[in-house]
């Protein structure tokens, strides 16, 4: 039985995906000595209990130290632990301390350089090794996208109970070659490294370093509603991956497409570990065959480099005729404990170290500025910040004056404003009332007190004709009208795709009736 | 050369003539006779008035602009803005001031030191000034004497049809059954459509939120659905044929455009029993009716565009689930309101009873490869109504025998002649009386103060106390209506369950013609800004036309208008008068009939009454609430 194993390593190395860009901002904030801050700030919120969950766990088997009015954390050493998980894994990350390069990636950056950084080439050495001793075991054993793919084609059952067509489409195998090869030749040509924006596991991983920091971030500026950073051109991308392989060809990204697995596939010519058939008890039954994820053919021996040593075959096969066997054992062991006794080599990371501690950021607030024309008269509204964090003071200042003369408006600038709910009701959050007046710029403090629409109206009582003016805020971020577009559509899919399918089943069931 | 003999050219088709005595040509011509009366009014008003309402705020500040330069003005009276150059005007103390109509100026020359005062400081007020108290007072005059006075004049006739029986087979014309019968007939205008109905959904959802600057508002509320009811009048239910809701799902469905349904995607499924008649049409319109007041979603682009979208994923639902057209026939609140109101339209639908009573094919029911059976479950053949015909022409494409026609007839051809009254039917023709009204009423000063007193009363929220006025609007000319009929049946010994239902049919125009009233205010006055959103839809500050910085004029000046209003009423309370007269004859003998008539009369000069005080309220615009 070799799934149970498999499906265990990769299943920790998803969570730790989904887990080091947490470690990263905790180290962060550690460094930084935010972390009892952004803990008693956030009480509550998701961000504040996936910052809650990652702190007991860094500090697993540390207890609190003893010291002042309560306990502190034992920070160099949870310090020292956060820095021993740095990166974007799989294996492009300090794990334990031990830092290890994506040789796409290693490889990717050499051909655009014109040449090898001593960090990363320190970093590849334990995958090359891993590549070339054991083949293509980063596919089967480690990449999360390895695990999360078989999840997704789970819904072929469901499209197919759908009656919705499901093809199983095969394409070559040398497709990924040529892809490799056509990007390293873009690469070495124009010096951009390009593959990593099409390599599922690098995009996944970045996508969660950027998910939490879309979090994190939007919780520092104490906006705590859901965090929409992950729905970015990589993971469509990463969509499109999986519709392929649930509507038309299952398997075939990493069989036929995937620009990593053609690295380790060039890579694995020589390796030791292979699977191995006993023919006396080969009954060819094609199971084997039909089972194997990367389109490969176990029953006649052809596996070759494309084996990823999943072992579904060694699984699959009812007289246990497979098994995955180092072919020269002896100089495998010998390796791999070489391997072992190695010293830890340390590469840079960038995503996730912290360069600068500090308490609050400063880019500069960004300033709003609308103008509008009432009567005879400009007005220039100018927001401070323009999009303010909810509850935080913002300063809004109203400049009146009359474009032919430049004299300032003398008489009275009153400030209403609303908050916009649905089907058009208002809330009044700030009561007409007159500004500081300070040489004809009319100053105003308005308090936003959620993420929303809200509308600041100014009124100029001693003005003919019309003397109010509406100008919109937007508070944080709400609503967007692609969701309802989004909400119709993906309604209106459901509908056809269910009306459909009721009918198909109708049909079906008509027509055995009409046989029995 | 010899010149080429001249083409054998066929005969030019004679053009259909009408099947009519002199009464009933008149019927026949008389909706045109009044359609022509108002556009004349419209035509003169607009030589000798020129006062205008700017209906946007920022048409109203750039009018304030230009007011130096001689373009606008204040009206001192009622606030409104106008133009300069309109010939209601008064010189005072060596000032020139502008008027929105003859009252306001009236009213100044009484006291113009008070109002001369006040135009310093003027308030940009959007409320429309109602009914002179005159106008009104003679209106309510005429109503009595048409109802108590002159019933009688109605009552003859008896059981025939008499002039309304006159028709006019425009069909008789080959071109136009050519032009029906052809699969590219309701197509054409339904893209058109439909594309329009994308681009106010796009606008609503993606404009500017200011309702101002986005035309899905303006469109959706004002243009639409006051051309759809007065589309009725001439058209019948014209927007049906071109609705584009029943357009994009039917089109979805089928995954084709033109010809019959086969292979559709749909389940077919029958209308659930417990949803038959028009209830759940009901139930929506009071539905949209609460949330378009109670929300104010007139006034919100987005919440507009939902609606339509909302409108759009019931009208495609039901054409998956259901068989035919269902929705339209059961649910559509827009088919249902405008198929009671069909029932008074001058055109009609209808197979000749002499060719169908030899078929034994029945396409128009059944379908074939020209065309679908009838989509909303009518049986061309025995059709007597307009109710749930949506004119879509299919039975045209269909017969075999050309037994369809397309006639003109003169108006509420249907509500004269005998029918069998529905329960459903009637309770509908009742809630749009009631909510016609209520949406005056709600768009009224008095409006306030009622909602602030219920507020008081009750310590209901806002929503509550619109909840509870609605319901109580609703009720109140129910139980107003439901007890003159008990007194009507008890008096003439008939069925009181025949009295009430039958009677409500006639209560139809009066509601159908305060709506026009009513709504002829928005459109009017407001309609004509659709000119210049048409160049910004979005308002994105595009200019596609050249027109986005028009400011255009009502169409007519208030004294105007009010005469269209009064016209309305009257021209409506008439025709309920004589359909009433009729419902008497047949539901009880002679002598009975006039005690039938006589607590319906009291209802109907009652409602008109009620018509004609809403017009006389001052009326808020609704663009320019903002």
């Amino acid at each position: 039985m070799i799934w149970p194993w498999r499906r265990a390593v990769q299943a920790l190395v998803l969570a730790s995906v989904v887990l080091f860009p947490f470690i990263a901002r905790y180290g962060h904030y550690l460094w930084a000595r935010q972390t009892e801050k952004m803990l008693s700030l956030w009480e509550g919120s998701a961000a504040g209990l996936i910052l809650r969950g990652t702190d007991a766990l860094m500090r697993a088997g540390l207890p609190m130290e003893e010291s002042g009015v309560a306990g502190r954390r034992p920070r160099k050493a949870l310090l020292a632990r956060a820095d021993n998980f740095v990166g974007s894994v799989p294996w492009s990350a300090r794990v334990f301390g031990v830092s290890l390069t994506d040789l796409l990636a290693a490889s990717e950056s050499a051909l655009a350089a014109g040449s090898l950084l001593s960090v990363l080439a320190v970093g590849a050495i334990i995958p090359l090794i891993a590549t070339v001793l054991l083949g293509r075991v980063y596919c089967g054993w480690i990449c999360p996208v390895g695990i999360l793919l078989p999840l997704i084609r789970r819904l072929r059952a469901l499209v197919a109970f759908l009656e919705l067509p499901v093809r199983d489409v095969r394409f070559s195998k040398k497709n990924k070659y040529a892809l490799l090869g056509a990007a390293a030749a873009i690469t070495a040509a124009g010096g951009l490294p390009m593959l990593h924006h099409i390599y599922p596991p690098a995009i996944l991983s970045r996508e969660c370093h950027s998910f939490a920091t879309v979090l994190f971030d939007r919780a520092e500026s104490g906006l705590f509603g859901f965090p929409w950073g992950f729905a970015t051109g990589g993971m469509l991308f990463l969509g499109l991956v999986a519709l392929v392989e649930v509507a038309l060809a299952p398997g075939f990204w990493c069989a036929s497409l995937c620009p990593g697995g053609a690295l380790y596939s060039a890579l694995s010519r020589w390796k030791l570990l292979r699977v191995k058939r006993a023919k006396s008890a080969c009954i060819d039954c094609v199971i084997c065959d039909q089972k194997c994820p990367m389109q490969l053919q176990p029953m006649t021996d052809k596996t070759g480099a494309e084996c990823d040593a999943c072992g579904v075959c060694v699984d699959a096969c009812p007289t246990r005729a497979l098994s995955i066997r180092f072919s020269r054992t002896d100089a495998a062991l010998l390796i791999l404990f070489a391997l072992l006794l190695a010293p830890p080599a340390r590469a840079h990371h960038i995503i996730g170290i912290p360069h600068y501690a500090y308490d609050k950021s400063f880019p500069q607030a960004p300033v709003l500025r609308l103008r509008d024309k009432i009567g005879p008269y400009e007005v220039t509204l100018t927001a401070y910040p323009g999009n303010p964090k909810p509850g935080e003071k913002s300063e809004i200042h109203v400049y009146v004056a009359d474009p032919a003369t430049n004299a300032p408006y003398e008489k009275p600038v009153l400030l209403e404003a609303h908050r916009l709910r649905i089907f058009g009701f208002q809330e009044k959050i700030a009561d007409a009332g007159e500004g500081l007046v300070d040489m004809g710029l009319h100053k105003f403090q308005v308090f936003y007190p959620v993420e929303a629409n809200y509308e600041v109206v100014l009124v100029l009582p001693g003005l003919d004709g019309t003397s109010t003016l509406r100008f919109p805020m937007v508070i944080g971020e709400p609503g967007s009208p692609w969701r309802d577009v989004a909400l119709f559509g993906g309604g209106f899919l459901a509908l056809v795709v269910a009306v459909r399918a009721v009918k198909i089943k109708r049909a079906r069931a008509a027509a055995r009736e009409r046989i029995a | 050369m010899t010149p080429a003999a001249a083409p054998q050219r066929p005969a030019a088709p004679a053009i259909p003539r009408p099947r009519a005595g002199s009464a009933g040509l008149a019927a026949l011509l008389l909706p045109y006779a009044l359609g022509l009366l108002v556009l004349g009014l419209i035509v003169h008003d607009r030589g000798r008035s020129g006062s205008t309402v700017y209906v946007d705020a920022n048409e109203m500040a750039r009018t304030a602009t230009t007011a130096a330069a001689g373009g606008g003005a204040i009206d001192p009276v009622c606030g409104m803005s106008v133009r300069a150059s309109g010939a209601d005007k008064a010189v005072y103390q060596g000032r020139a001031f502008h008027f929105c109509s003859a009252y306001c100026r009236t009213a100044f020359l009484d006291k113009p030191a008070d109002y001369a005062q006040a135009s310093l400081t003027p308030r940009p007020s959007h409320t429309m000034r109602g009914l002179p108290t005159r106008m009104y007072q003679w209106a309510l005059v005429v109503i009595l004497v048409l109802s108590f006075g002159l019933m009688e004049f109605f009552a003859g006739g008896g059981r025939d049809a008499g002039p309304m029986a006159a028709r006019w087979n425009l069909t008789a014309w080959p071109p136009l059954r050519r032009a029906l019968a052809s699969s590219l007939f309701p197509l054409v205008a339904r893209a058109a459509t439909s594309l329009l109905f994308l681009v106010v959904i796009a606008a609503g959802l993606f404009g500017n939120q200011s309702p101002a600057m986005n035309i899905a508002p303006l469109l959706t509320w004002t243009v639409w659905w006051t051309g759809l009811i007065f589309a009725v009048l001439y058209l019948g239910k014209g927007w049906c044929t071109v609705c584009p809701w029943d357009a994009l799902a039917g089109w979805a469905e089928r995954l084709k455009f033109r010809g019959p349904r086969g292979g559709s995607l749909g389940l077919g499924l029958p209308w659930p029993k417990s949803l038959r008649g028009i209830w759940p049409a009901s139930a929506l319109f009071l539905a949209l009716t609460w949330v378009e007041l109670g929300m104010g979603i007139t006034l919100i682009p987005r919440a507009t565009a939902w609606v339509a979208l909302g409108m759009l994923g019931m009208a495609v639902a039901s054409a998956f689930l259901f068989e035919r057209k269902s929705f339209c026939r059961h649910a559509c609140l827009v088919g249902r309101v405008s198929g009671l109101y069909a029932l008074f339209s001058s055109v009609e639908v209808r197979a000749s009873r002499e060719t169908c009573s030899g078929c034994g094919t029945l396409d128009c029911w059944k379908g074939n490869t020209l065309g679908d059976g009838c989509p909303t479950f009518e049986y061309p053949r025995a059709m007597k109504l307009n109710t749930y015909c949506t004119m879509c022409a299919e039975c045209f494409k269909t017969c075999p025998r050309d037994s369809m026609s397309l006639n003109l007839r003169p108006w509420a051809s249907d509500l004269v002649v005998e029918g069998k009254p529905r329960a459903d039917e009637a309770a509908l023709a009742l809630v749009l009386l009631s909510m016609t009204a209520f949406h005056g009423l709600t768009m009224t000063p008095a409006w306030v103060a009622l909602l602030e007193t219920t507020r008081a009363a009750t310590g209901f929220s806002f929503t509550g106390a619109f909840t509870l006025l609605m319901a109580a609007f609703l009720i109140l000319p129910a139980l107003v209506y439901a007890a003159l009929a008990m007194v009507s049946a008890a008096w003439a010994r008939v069925e009181r369950r025949d009295v009430a239902l039958r009677f409500a049919y006639a209560l139809l125009p009066i509601a159908l013609f305060y709506h026009l009233a009513h709504n002829a205010e928005h459109f009017l006055m407001e309609g004509p800004k659709i000119l210049a959103l048409i160049s910004d839809p979005f308002g994105w500050g595009w200019n596609l036309f050249g027109t986005a910085r028009w400011a255009v004029p009502p169409l007519v000046s208030l004294e105007g208008l009010w005469r269209i209003q009064v016209l309305f009423v009257l021209v409506g309370h008439l025709y309920s008068l004589w359909i009433t007269a009729r419902t008497a004859r047949r539901l009880a003998p002679e002598c009975g009939a006039l005690a039938v008539q006589i607590p319906m009369l009291i209802a109907m000069a009652t409602f008109s009454w009620g018509s004609l005080w809403l017009l006389k309220q001052p009326m808020e615009m609704r663009i320019s609430g903002m």
